[in-house]
């Protein structure tokens, strides 16, 4: 076992933060699924039947992923940004860099741990999942792919977030760049995508549609995408929102790219062009209708690679941080 | 033929922008000497240190660190040195056998060895009755023993320790003291560096004196003087009660002013010392108070 692994956990698990921290998280959880019943309660009283049942399953499980998404992506910020700059501010870097441990056993045993903890809040939060399962609507395979898609985005998060405490002389600093990136990863492609999609609205043509791959490389898109069935109309929740934003975007482009100059001139000739390039010439107005159908190379896959790709540059640069003998006191 | 030199440094020289940190370095430390490395604040002995360490890059010349490297075979180094910086950072949140296990693992040391290695570490820094305590309810003197105690966890022949008795009270640094005599006994090397010159005198067996990045002077403290001529001052108590000093160049002069005084004289000595500051008087002397 890597030794970073075990003293992190000694020192993260010593004491009541740690206890009160999963408590906080499995409270919020469960004020989560009492909020999904209560709506739907409200909604209709008096008639209880299987299909509602199934779709008051989903629907808890939708809302756990979200919340839970939500949670982590605040959570990982926090339990990785001071460990680099954290042994550089408490001045014990240097006898741990003296040590015949590797730059890269280093940061990935404060990814181990980080990760060992989270592990276990989303196993806390197991028998919630369980309510869900327990009402329908939801596979025990979709369950596990559920908690599995939100533990990859942890490590990887949690990767890019330690290996950027690398160049961090202070935790202070460490921490407000690690929120600064982990907002400019979950939001920024989403905010350049709507900004794109305005200027080209605001040009009047409505030919050339921003390109959906803007929304890649992002982890709410990635659990999104990965969390989804076929049809991503299913479920009431945010996910389903991005879900459908991102498949849009790709069936108006036909494609992850910008729109292609053969669509575009179908769309300008006046045609109508379904998702999935079936053609309804003449059919009227010259833009792109959107179901709700998955196609193409999965936006997830594409997410995860390009975070991961990221994930592994930032890894690298950081090790070259720590490597020694450097040629500035770090 | 006699034991390589533990380090030598050859031409070393370290740069930050402008500023000159280590200037043409020509060192040797003898192996199973105590080095003392003594300088102002700013002289360039942290940096020399760290480059020794293999914490940092030379921008020009050669260093040799047990055989080894540093630039180019830093765990060749680290192997064989133990490294205690100048400053104190410890893991608070742990317990003392737990610091000193972490450590054991980070230098690859198998499990099974650990208890044992421990209790021989607390034992020889004497905190045996800490084992069990959190490190962050140790005073000073005893987090700057546990310092030197993961610095020996993997057992090596040399050791550095920047500073080592800064901040420690009286009695921890007569304790440092004993504890570094020790070490030496057991055969390591030890480079040190401190401000307490008259600590550095008692226990050193070389020292080397260094100021804005340059080394003045380098050998055994009572070859240094005698070199440079340095007068020493010796007081004499004689049984009246009546006590004078006298200054002596060598021990040969000595030996003249002590014979004198008891044949020539007639006179009854109850003592006869060297007044102590003599590498204090010698860093005084030839040092300028430069700073960088």
């Amino acid at each position: 076992m890597n030794p970073v692994v075990a003293r992190e956990l000694k020192e993260r698990m010593r004491g009541l933060r740690a206890f009160l921290a999963i408590g906080a998280f499995l409270a919020l959880l469960t004020l989560t699924v009492w909020a999904v019943f209560k709506n739907n309660d409200s909604q209709n009283v008096y008639s209880f039947n299987l299909e509602r049942q199934t779709r008051l399953g989903r629907d808890v499980f939708e809302w756990l992923l979200a919340v839970m998404m939500i949670l982590l992506l605040f959570l990982v910020p926090a339990l990785t940004a001071g460990t680099i700059s954290g042994e550089r501010e408490r001045q014990t870097l240097a006898t741990l860099q003296l040590t015949m441990l590797r730059p890269r056993a280093i940061i990935w045993g404060k990814v181990q741990a980080a990760v060992v903890y989270l592990l276990l809040m989303i196993v806390a939060a197991l028998p919630l999942f369980a309510v869900a399962y327990q009402l329908g609507g939801v596979s025990l395979m979709q369950a596990l792919r559920g908690v599995a898609v939100l533990l990859v985005m942890g490590v990887l998060i949690a990767t890019m977030v330690a290996s950027i405490s690398a160049f961090a002389k202070r935790v202070q600093t460490a921490t407000l760049m690690a929120y600064g990136f982990t907002a400019l990863l979950s939001l920024g492609s989403i905010i350049a995508f709507a900004v794109a999609g305005i200027v080209d609205s605001s040009q009047g043509t409505d030919d050339r549609n921003p390109p959906a791959a803007l929304l890649i490389p992002n982890p709410v898109v990635f659990v999104a995408d990965a969390t989804s069935g076929q049809n991503v109309a299913i479920g009431n929740s945010p996910l389903r929102l991005i879900r459908q934003q991102v498949v849009r975007a790709y069936n108006s482009n036909d494609g992850w790219g910008a729109r292609s100059a053969k669509l575009d001139k179908l769309i300008r000739d006046g045609n109508v062009v379904a998702p999935g390039g079936q053609i309804f010439p003449n059919g009227g107005f010259g833009f792109v209708a959107a179901d709700n159908q998955r196609r193409g190379f999965p936006a997830w896959a594409l997410s995860l690679g390009s975070m991961a790709a990221l994930a592994a540059a930032l890894f690298t640069l950081a090790c070259r941080r720590l490597r020694t003998p450097a040629e500035t006191e770090r | 033929m006699s034991d390589p030199a533990a380090i030598v440094t050859t031409g070393l020289t370290k740069r930050y922008g402008s500023l000159l940190a280590v200037n043409d370095l020509a060192l040797s430390v003898p192996r199973g000497s105590i080095f003392g490395l003594i300088g102002p604040n700013g002289a360039g002995k942290s940096t020399t240190f760290a480059i020794i360490a293999s914490l940092l890059r030379p921008t020009s010349g050669r260093v040799e660190v047990m055989g080894c490297d540093p630039t180019t075979d830093g765990r060749g180094v680290r192997r064989t040195m133990g490294y205690m910086p100048d400053v104190l950072g410890v893991y608070d949140n742990l317990r003392v056998d737990e610091y000193l296990e972490f450590f054991a693992a980070s230098y690859k040391i198998p499990s099974r060895e650990w208890p044992g290695l421990i209790d021989g570490l607390l034992e020889l820094v004497e905190l045996t009755v800490k084992k069990s305590a959190m490190v962050n309810s140790l005073s000073r003197g005893m987090k700057q023993r546990l310092s030197l105690a993961r610095s020996l966890v993997h057992d090596p022949q040399l050791l550095i320790l920047d500073e080592p008795a800064s901040g420690l009270d009286p009695r921890a640094r007569v304790e440092l003291r004993d504890l570094l005599r020790g070490l030496n006994q057991m055969g390591k090397t030890i480079v040190i560096s401190s401000h307490i010159l008259a600590e550095l005198e008692e226990v050193c067996s070389d020292v080397a004196i260094m100021e804005a990045g340059k080394l003045l002077v380098s050998g055994p403290p009572r070859t240094i003087l005698d070199s440079l001529g340095g007068a020493r001052t010796i007081r004499v108590r004689f049984a009246d009660g009546q006590v004078e000093s006298f200054t002596a160049g060598n021990d040969a002069e000595q030996a003249a002013l002590l014979r004198r005084l008891i044949i020539e004289e007639e006179r009854d000595v109850v003592e006869f010392v060297e007044e102590s500051g003599g590498l204090e008087q010698l860093f005084m002397s030839i040092t300028q108070g430069i700073v960088q």
